[in-house]
């Protein structure tokens, strides 16, 4: 598998499953948790009633989220819980309705299965990267406000850069990514750390093919630009407050033509999103393969070192007939 | 194999091969023991069953030891490694190595110091059970493929990092 996929597979085949069986008329009840990358938890229930509480209402689903980057996320929000819940709810095409949020989640949305389609589980499925999707979003509002002002002020060669740095931390120790707006362009930088020295140094590896590969390869020159450094990029300086020593500072230019439409846009924040857990399941991939290949080579050697041992000498004199019987001559 | 490696390797056989003259001898001090003399404590050992030890080095990343003894000889290598990526590969090699060693019979667990990759040990008990030429043979061959394993384990890492960033970046491309 080269690619990760964008959806939550298990959301997508619960609320399959749920919605065949209740249009068969014998439907399941569910209680799911499902977890995604990142940390991220999701919780399926089957509702219960509004009067009573004992009673399950089974044409409902309580779909629940639960993630780390929720806190930061409401602070790109201005703490403003309904903006962020209004944002994604337009984002599911404002076909579901909020509900109370489940204890210990942040955000809870009823699905009703009288009127569920498939595309509707589709974009459930991409919950977690609508969700995520916010702080791009506000970043490319204002990169267009930046544009219009540039445009406006008729200075040749004038680049403004947008003052709010939108910083979303979705893993434990301070891992996270910063997404800055200018007027030419979108900077998204991820501080990503390393779990070992080994790690580390693969890591190193495959930073630097993801920063060559875009100069040696002509196809692919209208990717955006990868920079990497150990020390903050001068556009989040400010920003980042904690620095230790193993952080890794993965700079993505995107340029205006990864987000001058709808389908676009979405398809580059997905991919974005998805950066630091394909970059680290390749690292995994290719130290899987090189422990087979070294079980593989050990078997190898073995093989040359039995090839020292000495065999039991052979009986000489013994010989069997045909029927199995030993002949032996004196 | 390349033309420089070829000297380096022949004169570690033919080292190898004069020393591996083992012969079965019971302990001077404990009785009824039977020990590898070379893994004695050096300052307790008595000076007449330990030989000469040999150095043979290639250049500062590639080097031999050689310590033979009179029923025992112990062999130590430094394999090449020229970057970082070179060292975890050699380091994960060899630890896998060492740790089957139960089934390699002549492997040492650990490598005699920091300075080197790996170590063998072959007593007379081997020597006994195999063919000495063939015990050489292998270690020769060892010598010759780890190299070129470590390398192509390297080669294969950033070929498979380029693949993986250009796939990547290629989502990229409307």
């Amino acid at each position: 598998m080269l690619h990760l996929p964008n959806e939550n597979l298990l959301i997508q085949k619960t609320l399959f499953e749920a919605l065949e069986k209740f249009q068969q008329k014998t439907p399941i009840i569910i209680d799911r948790i499902v977890t995604d990358f990142d940390y991220t938890q999701y919780h399926l229930t089957t509702a219960t009633l509004p009067q009573n509480e004992e009673e399950l209402d089974e044409s409902k689903i309580i779909l629940s989220y639960r993630s780390k980057a929720w806190a930061s996320l409401l602070k790109v929000a201005d703490n403003d819980i309904s903006k962020l819940n209004n944002f994604i709810l337009s984002k599911l095409n404002n076909k579901f309705e909020l509900v109370k949020t489940e204890l210990s989640y942040d955000f809870t949305v009823s699905v009703d299965l009288n009127n569920l389609e498939m595309a509707d589980i589709a974009q459930l499925s991409l919950l977690k990267i609508h969700i995520l999707s916010y702080p791009f979003i506000q970043a490319i509002s204002e990169f267009k406000n930046l544009q219009t002002q540039v445009i406006q002020s008729e200075e040749e060669g004038k680049i403004l850069t947008s003052s709010k740095i939108y910083h979303i931390e979705n893993r434990p120790n301070e891992e996270g990514f910063y997404v800055v707006a200018s007027s030419d362009r979108i900077t998204v930088i991820f501080n990503t750390k390393f779990q070992d020295y080994n790690d580390q140094i693969f890591g190193k590896v495959f930073i630097q093919e993801f920063i060559d590969s875009r100069k040696r390869n002509r196809a692919i020159q209208s990717s955006p630009q990868v920079l990497f450094s150990t020390v903050p990029p001068l556009e989040i300086s400010k920003a980042v407050v904690k620095k230790s020593a193993d952080d890794h500072f993965i700079t993505f230019v995107l340029f205006p033509r990864h987000f001058d439409n709808a389908e676009t846009e979405f398809l580059s924040i997905a991919k974005i999103l998805q950066f630091r857990n394909y970059f680290h399941y390749h690292i995994k991939c290719s130290k899987a393969y090189l422990h087979s290949r070294m079980r593989y080579r050990v078997g190898t050697f073995l093989k040359v070192l039995n090839r020292a041992k000495i065999e039991e000498e052979k009986d000489t004199n013994t010989k069997k007939t045909f029927s199995g019987k030993k002949m032996v001559s004196f | 194999m390349s033309q420089s490696l070829k000297p380096y390797l022949n004169v570690v056989e033919s080292s190898l091969e004069a020393c591996i003259n083992l012969t079965n001898f019971p302990s001077q001090e404990v009785e009824r023991h039977n020990r590898p003399e070379i893994e004695v404590d050096p300052s307790r050992q008595s000076a007449e069953l330990l030989y000469q030890p040999i150095h043979i080095v290639r250049n500062e990343f590639e080097k031999v030891l050689i310590e033979p003894s009179v029923n025992s000889l112990r062999m130590s290598i430094k394999i090449k490694q020229s970057d970082e990526i070179e060292k975890i590969l050699v380091h994960k090699f060899t630890n896998f190595l060492e740790q089957r060693s139960d089934s390699f019979a002549i492997l040492r667990r650990k490598p005699i110091s920091e300075e080197y990759s790996i170590s063998f040990l072959i007593t007379n008990k081997h020597t006994e059970t195999m063919k000495s030429r063939e015990l050489v043979k292998f270690i020769i061959e060892f010598m010759e493929e780890v190299d070129k394993e470590v390398s192509e384990m390297k080669l294969f890492l950033n070929a498979r990092a380029r693949f993986v960033a250009e796939q990547y970046l290629t989502e990229f491309i409307y």
